[in-house]
């Protein structure tokens, strides 16, 4: 009994002192600097329209675990969120490169962020000026693409949206870091709904559960709004021969990795986890889980 | 017993546990004196952490990184450079460095990270690599001033960033300076 009465006491006593920071909350702060070098932008650098911005940031979290990255565009007064990622990076600092595409405005200022655990922040701004002429990239064209639905046996169903290739379920072994996008059918507040997913979208889980056993899964991000308003039309879709549309088309603040209602001619513009812009058209679409999707696709080479 | 004994322990996981923390990063603070300083060593191997006497240093050509000079005629006032610079005329006698036959080269660029900033970068922080511009980096960190943050890479891939904290120019002068360094593999 004297062990209990005195362990115990001496047990908690040891754990508040342990654990209460003799040391204050670090004093010091995260900042960003802007990598150079290796073709990364510098503030002031003129790129054409279509160009590509790479920005190169390094970060320190300050003492403290970087947990968010958010990266914004503003262009003619108008502010975009390219980034807002979530992170947990205790040591070792943030070290990325961020890969754009240069817009049509006069002066594109470029805001990066980042919070630590404590909630203190650092931002690091640059200004990207138009360049002479235009920069617009080639692009790839797959016409008709068939893929089969969550309970469809005979289609592929797994896409990879750079090289338009599809892949079966059996076939998938070794391809899955080049998977972008799947697609399945639901009913969602009653309504039918051919859906475009990814493999890092959680909810994909439900109707491709293979994905949590993927070391890599993609996240490709779909801009719904565009979709579900029509934005961008067919005969615009049959006219892009370089990127310009794909890039312009793609609304960065009303995207997910879910596009619904993807039903036939339907255009969605979509950016991959590699950074590529695209227009994706459904051509027909099932409205059942067995069935297929046509699509054709546009995407940046 | 066994509940003790189980409580015991489960306190003394939680208190390992949550006590765990991002690790306070190694302070290292140098101090160079220039060719005619008498009383403090003016050469310095960074991954050994160790400086040394012009006479210890040829014994140990292999592993200097830095030295610290001084030369007013050209500008360089209190400057730091490397075995590799091609420095003459400077030192004198059979220890000088120019007759070595082991020279590493340092490369420096002065940075624009303040003072406070070099405080907040932790120890193995991927922005210490980062912050070196190898395009524009030269052989020498000339006329350094107390306050400026220095980027730096050895021959054998260790970037660091320097926080000048003093200088005291002259021939027999000195620089005083803190460190922050991490070594990448294959950097040559």
């Amino acid at each position: 009994m004297l062990n209990k009465h005195f362990i115990i006491p001496f047990l908690l006593a040891y754990l508040v002192t342990a654990c209460t920071p003799a040391e204050p909350e670090p004093e010091t702060f995260p900042f960003i600097i802007f990598k150079t070098g290796s073709g990364f932008i510098k503030d002031g650098s003129a790129v054409p329209p279509g160009g590509t911005v790479k920005i190169g940031i390094s970060a320190t979290g300050g003492g403290a675990a970087i947990t968010n990255l958010v990266v914004r565009r503003e262009a003619d007064g108008v502010v975009t969120t390219e980034t807002d990622r979530g992170m947990y990076i205790v040591s070792g600092g943030l070290d990325t490169t961020l890969i754009y595409t240069r817009g049509y405005a006069n002066a594109e200022r470029w805001k990066i962020f980042i919070m630590n655990s404590l909630r203190d922040t650092a931002t690091a701004t640059m200004t990207v000026l138009k360049g002479a002429g235009s920069a617009w990239g080639e692009i790839s064209y797959y016409p008709s693409v068939v893929l089969g639905m969550q309970s469809n046996v005979t289609h592929p169903c797994y896409l990879d949206l750079t090289s338009g290739t599809a892949y079966t379920k059996a076939g998938v072994a070794g391809h899955e870091a080049a998977i972008d996008l799947s697609v399945f059918w639901y009913l969602t507040s009653g309504i039918s709904s051919p859906t475009l997913t990814c493999p890092s979208y959680p909810s994909a889980l439900t109707w491709f559960p293979e994905y949590s056993s993927w070391t890599v899964r993609n996240q490709t991000l779909y801009d719904y709004y565009s979709s579900d308003n029509d934005l961008v039309s067919e005969t615009q879709f049959a006219s892009a021969k370089n990127d310009s549309l794909l890039v312009t088309a793609y609304r960065s603040q009303t995207v997910s990795g879910l596009s619904k209602f993807a039903y036939s001619g339907k255009i969605v513009p979509f950016r991959t986890s590699a950074g590529r812009y695209g227009l994706l058209k459904v051509i027909r679409a099932d409205e059942r889980a067995d069935g297929t999707v046509e699509v054709a696709i546009k995407i940046q080479k | 017993m066994k509940i003790m004994f189980l409580v015991a322990v489960s306190f003394a996981i939680l208190a390992v546990v949550s006590c765990d923390k991002v690790k306070d990063p190694e302070v290292i603070s140098v101090t160079l004196g220039a060719q005619g300083n008498a009383t403090v060593d003016g050469f310095y191997a960074v991954e050994e952490n160790e400086t040394y006497t012009m006479a210890t240093a040829a014994d140990n050509q292999g592993d200097i990184d830095i030295f610290c000079f001084y030369e007013a005629e050209t500008g360089n006032n209190i400057a730091l450079a490397s075995p590799g610079t091609g420095i003459s005329g400077i030192f004198t006698g059979a220890d000088a460095p120019e007759t070595w036959t082991t020279k590493n080269t340092t490369s420096f660029i002065v940075t624009t990270i303040t003072e406070e900033q070099f405080e907040a970068v932790q120890e193995g922080d991927a922005l210490i690599v980062s912050s070196f511009d190898a395009v524009n980096a030269r052989r020498k960190a000339k006329d350094i001033r107390a306050g400026q943050v220095w980027s730096f890479m050895t021959q054998d891939g260790v970037y660091g960033l320097l926080l000048v904290t003093d200088v005291v120019q002259g021939a027999d002068g000195k620089a005083t300076f803190v460190l922050k360094t991490k070594k990448v593999i294959d950097a040559k």
